[in-house]
């Protein structure tokens, strides 16, 4: 909580939360679907002062099929690899016509949306120039670890073994050979203000994210865990299950990291093992005993380093 | 030649049951192309996929408007697309559809040839799981003959490998099971389906003039989606919610992709069936057990 | 009054975006585009000019947040040359299909490979399908009125469409030359302030670039060609109403000598005017020679072009790209194509000269000229000029 103090925001409760919603039904996602599910949340969050610009992929496609659209919200699509660019142009756009009187509404959130593919791996380019530019927007990445919108191929979020159409199995291959980019942690290494991991199995943790990110100044990126029924094998009915496994397991540790100090909360003393997570899946399900070994000591490794960035962080505070 | 067109949901495999075809008849030496049509729908969704076969080469490569024959994998989907579409007069409409619900296909035959099966049942029984659709190529076998049932032995390998075994005793089953109901009148000038309401599907308003369009192609109206009704991909039960065991936390409207719960003007929570997809999160989620997925009747 | 001075193109193109009190300029450096953004991130940093320069990672960002800032509304520029240009190939076509009203400068450069700085128009002639308004300048007088000009086109109702204008790499873009520099107070006069109401806007939400499949794409694509051919008029006014206030006259094309003429160049760009000091060297020398400068590449100005050659029976087109593979060059080609079915059919080469910087004289035309009198077929391909063979 200490970490709080430097970031002052309208915190969202269980017993008051906003009736927005920024987007209306009969988008076309898939029944389950995790990242439609975070995204309505997260703007849930921020309310209908908002303008979004959002990368090609899944959500750009099931949500404006013309002449329908299910924003109640302005957005705005160009392409794939430069949401960030976009959403840079309109910040800086907005911040002239304010200083030239052309505009009053200073309060207006800009909220860049991309999906794995356009944020960690076409999109990262002109993300990473947005971020160093300092440009006021919050990047919100709905990470469902492959390129859903065509077909569940590889990305570089992809996580290690996992089979996508890109990585499949065969006598040659048994899924992804390469480990999962660790996307918040380079983002924070822009050292922007604001930069956490969310999933829609903690709504309000997320809202209250967005909230934050909302409230400071200069760029906001949250990573958003997106269980994805379709690419990742799995009944629909499974994806917030998931993401609450992904986090109780550490596969997919919560934190934040709030003017380049780590708090890291929510993690178990007792995590589940990793095959508790990997067991729901048929994208994992040839996995071998050693595979699971691989990855569970990588998962411990990386929580052990996460909780040391937090003590560190902790440990310099009050310091001159 | 003969034109065929598939309905079925997306994840039904209904592409899938175009392509086995078209692969077992070039085994057999004809011609055939299969493809599927393409949009930004998902799973549960509508969707069609287009078969050809022929004796000769196809120089056709153009969507099926006039068909022969549909093949309909989700008998679900009469209500909602209209199936028969420029289906030929005299042509076979091959439906899988559980045998008590056959009555309700009979106001069909008076122009068209109806062929029906059980395939999700012959999937169960065969598969283990409700994939109709190597079942429906059974009854679309027996009801046109076309290609012998062997001659999918081979696509079914390299599609299915060690589950192929059991999709061609699905198929085989299909076969046998399947009854033939010749057509029973005159064709009539217009089908039944013409008088049940697609307001759903989108088809319907797409087509604008260039000079009405907003500047660039922009959507002026906000949230005009709601007008495009999702409830109609449930494919595995709707939600039921038991207000005695409700606490109303709430938490089932907040675990919605659709935004598809709402508190009624009783303040009880339950599910909008023009939207609901029936993905089940909600119930899986409600940390009382108040709501459960229950199976709809089908109309 | 204007105020004649010695100054780079660059910088008096660069002027001429301060003038329009642009609100947003998004840039990345590339040679030979880099003094015209150095001298607006300059008059930024002054104060002289008050808006947002994005210093962005790469051309394709550049011409991204464009796009943005036109829809949040703002008065926007970019500018760029050769594999720059390239790089924001697609998002191009997007710019004018949304119907986003920007301006863009292009300080035109030849394409690798061989990676070569110097100027050619390989880098703009494969971006002519993109949909915009696209201007070539001449001289540094014309680089500084057509960036005024074009934010009044690319901003009115009826347009509402991206404009670029090209100036020729060094040769034009790095000259110091003569250029009268209009007022601030003129400019004012003749641009009123940027009036683009915002598109993204919370009380007005609206959906901009949708998902549109076969039902809508073609009627998209019309409106936008419909609002480029549409844009011509538009932009006949905005000439007059220049040419009232500054006396500096403005048309799709320019021609020199056209009067008795056995021949005409056709040329664009800055070496236009090396074209027409040869013109004068040719008549001087009793060959009948005159000059088709086109100033509007896109839309294609055809009747200007078929009236102002009537009726020289020979004609001889400069490309400055080589289209491997094609019959022609690609004015050539546009040339030829206005003349097809056309009454009169005069001989038409094409020759493609000056790529990567290779020298343009007057030497240059003068062959031009003198190749196609002797006699060249209208039919034969492309006369590649200045190629060593041996």
């Amino acid at each position: 909580m200490k970490a709080d103090k430097h970031l002052e925001f309208e915190k969202i409760t269980a017993k008051a939360l906003p009736e927005f919603e920024a987007l209306s039904p009969g988008h076309r996602a898939c029944p389950g679907c995790g990242e439609m599910l975070a995204l309505r949340q997260a703007l849930k969050g921020l309310g209908p002062n908002t303008i979004v610009v959002n990368a090609t992929g899944c959500i750009e496609v099931v949500s404006t099929p013309f002449p329908q659209t299910a924003w109640n919200i302005p957005w705005m699509h160009v392409a794939f690899e430069n949401a960030s660019a976009v959403g840079s142009g309109v910040e800086a756009a907005r911040r002239a016509l304010l200083r030239k009187g052309r505009l009053t509404d200073a309060d207006t959130t800009i909220v860049v949306v991309g999906g794995d593919g356009g944020t960690s791996d076409i999109g990262f380019q002109s993300l990473s120039g947005a971020l160093e530019r300092g440009h006021n927007f919050i990047y919100l990445c709905f990470d469902n670890e492959a390129y859903m919108n065509t077909g569940v191929q590889r990305s570089s979020a992809t996580p290690e073994f996992a089979w996508t159409t890109t990585c499949p199995l065969g006598s040659a291959s048994s899924g992804k050979t390469h480990k999962k980019k660790d996307l918040p942690r380079i983002m924070a290494a822009h050292d922007i203000p604001y930069v956490a991991t969310a999933t829609p199995a903690h709504p309000l943790d997320l809202m209250n994210k967005v909230r934050k990110g909302a409230a400071v100044k200069g760029p906001a990126f949250i990573h958003i865990f997106s269980p994805c029924p379709t690419g990742w094998r799995m009944p629909a009915e499974r994806s917030i299950e998931i993401a609450k496994v992904a986090v109780k397991s550490n596969i997919y540790p919560l934190y934040e990291v709030i003017h380049g100090e780590y708090v890291v909360k929510r993690n178990s003393k007792n995590p589940l093992p990793v095959s508790e997570y990997f067991k729901l899946q048929g994208r994992f399900k040839h996995l071998t005993a050693q595979d699971v070994r691989t990855i569970q000591d990588r998962v411990d490794a990386t929580m052990d380093r996460l909780l040391s960035y937090a003590r560190l962080s902790d440990d310099t505070k009050g310091r001159p | 030649m003969i034109e065929i067109r598939f309905h079925g949901r997306g994840g039904q495999g209904s592409v899938t049951a175009a392509e086995l075809v078209a692969q077992a008849a070039i085994n057999e030496g004809k011609y055939a192309q299969a493809f599927p049509s393409f949009g930004p729908e998902r799973r549960g969704a509508p969707v069609s996929a287009f078969l050809r076969v022929s004796d000769s080469q196809i120089f056709l490569r153009e969507k099926i408007e006039a068909p022969d024959v549909i093949v309909v994998l989700d008998a679900s989907l009469i209500e909602l697309v209209d199936v028969f579409s420029g289906l030929k007069a005299g042509g076979s409409a091959v439906m899988n559809c559980p045998p008590h619900k056959r009555k309700s296909l009979m106001p069909w035959n008076e122009s068209y040839r109806l062929v029906t099966v059980d395939a999700t049942q012959a999937a169960m029984n065969n598969i283990g799981l409700p994939i109709a659709n190597t079942a429906m190529i059974g009854a679309l076998l027996k009801g046109m003959g076309l290609i012998k049932l062997d001659s999918f032995q081979m696509p079914l390998q390299t599609r299915f490998g060690r589950l192929a075994e059991k999709n061609f005793q699905s198929m085989t089953q299909a076969f046998h099971d399947a009854q033939i109901a010749e057509p029973s009148g005159e064709a009539p000038l217009s089908s039944p389906a013409q008088e049940l309401d697609f307001s759903g599907i989108i088809e319907k308003e797409a087509l604008m003039a260039w000079k009405s369009l907003a500047l660039g192609g922009d959507i002026l109206e906000p949230g005009n989606s709601a007008r495009f009704l999702t409830g109609t991909w449930r494919m595995t039960g709707k939600p039921v919610f038991h207000s005695d065991a409700c606490t109303k936390c709430g938490l089932c409207r907040l675990f919605c992709p659709e935004d598809a719960i709402f508190r009624d003007a009783d303040e009880q929570f339950i599910y909008n069936e023009d939207y609901c997809k029936g993905c089940g999160q909600c119930a899986r989620e409600c940390p009382k057990g108040a709501i459960t997925m229950e199976e709809e009747a089908w109309v | 009054m204007g105020l004649r001075t010695g100054i780079e193109v660059s910088l008096a193109l660069a002027e001429a975006v301060g003038l329009s009190r642009a609100d947003v300029i998004a840039a990345y450096p590339i040679t030979p585009q880099t003094h015209i953004v150095e001298h607006l991130a300059e008059m930024v940093a002054e104060g002289r000019l008050d808006a947002e320069y994005v210093a962005v990672e790469s051309e394709h960002s550049a011409i991204s947040a464009c796009l943005g800032s036109a829809a949040a509304g703002a008065r926007t520029f970019t500018a760029t040359a050769s594999q720059g240009l390239a790089f924001m190939h697609e998002i191009l076509f997007i710019a004018s299909s949304m119907r986003l009203p920007l301006v863009m400068a292009v300080a035109n450069r030849t394409l690798s490979s061989p990676i070569n700085i110097l100027a050619d128009h390989s880098d703009i002639m494969p971006e002519r399908d993109i949909g915009w308004v696209q201007l070539f300048a001449e001289n540094g007088q014309e680089a500084h009125d057509l960036t005024l000009q074009a934010f009044k086109l690319a901003e009115d109702s009826q347009v509402l469409l991206p404009v670029l204008i090209s100036l020729d790499g060094f040769f034009l873009s790095h000259m110091i030359e003569p250029v009268t520099l209009i007022s601030q107070e003129e400019a004012d006069a003749f641009l009123s302030p940027c009036t683009l109401k915002p598109r993204l806007d919370p009380a007005e939400p609206r959906t901009l670039g949708a998902l549109g499949g076969p039902e809508v794409y073609t009627e998209v694509k019309q409106q936008q060609n419909e609002a480029l051919c549409g844009a011509v008029p538009v932009l006949e006014k905005i000439w007059n109403e220049f040419s009232g206030q500054f006396g500096r006259s403005y048309r799709s094309l320019e021609t020199y000598r056209l009067d008795n003429a056995e021949i005409a160049l056709i040329t664009m760009g800055a070496v236009s005017e090396t074209a027409r000091s040869s013109v004068d060297q040719l008549r001087e020398r009793g060959i009948r020679a005159g000059l088709v400068r086109i100033r509007l590449w896109r839309p294609f100005p055809v009747r200007e072009l078929l009236s102002s050659l009537d009726p020289i029976p020979c004609i001889a087109v400069l490309d400055r790209m080589l289209s491997p593979g094609s019959v022609n060059g690609p004015v050539a080609l546009e040339v030829k194509s206005a003349f097809y079915q056309h009454s009169r059919q005069p001989r038409i080469n094409c020759f493609v000269a000056g790529l990567g910087g290779r020298e343009l004289s007057r030497r240059t035309f003068i062959e031009m000229v003198n190749r196609s009198l002797a006699g060249e077929s209208h039919d034969t391909p492309s006369i590649h000029l200045d190629v060593r063979h041996a």
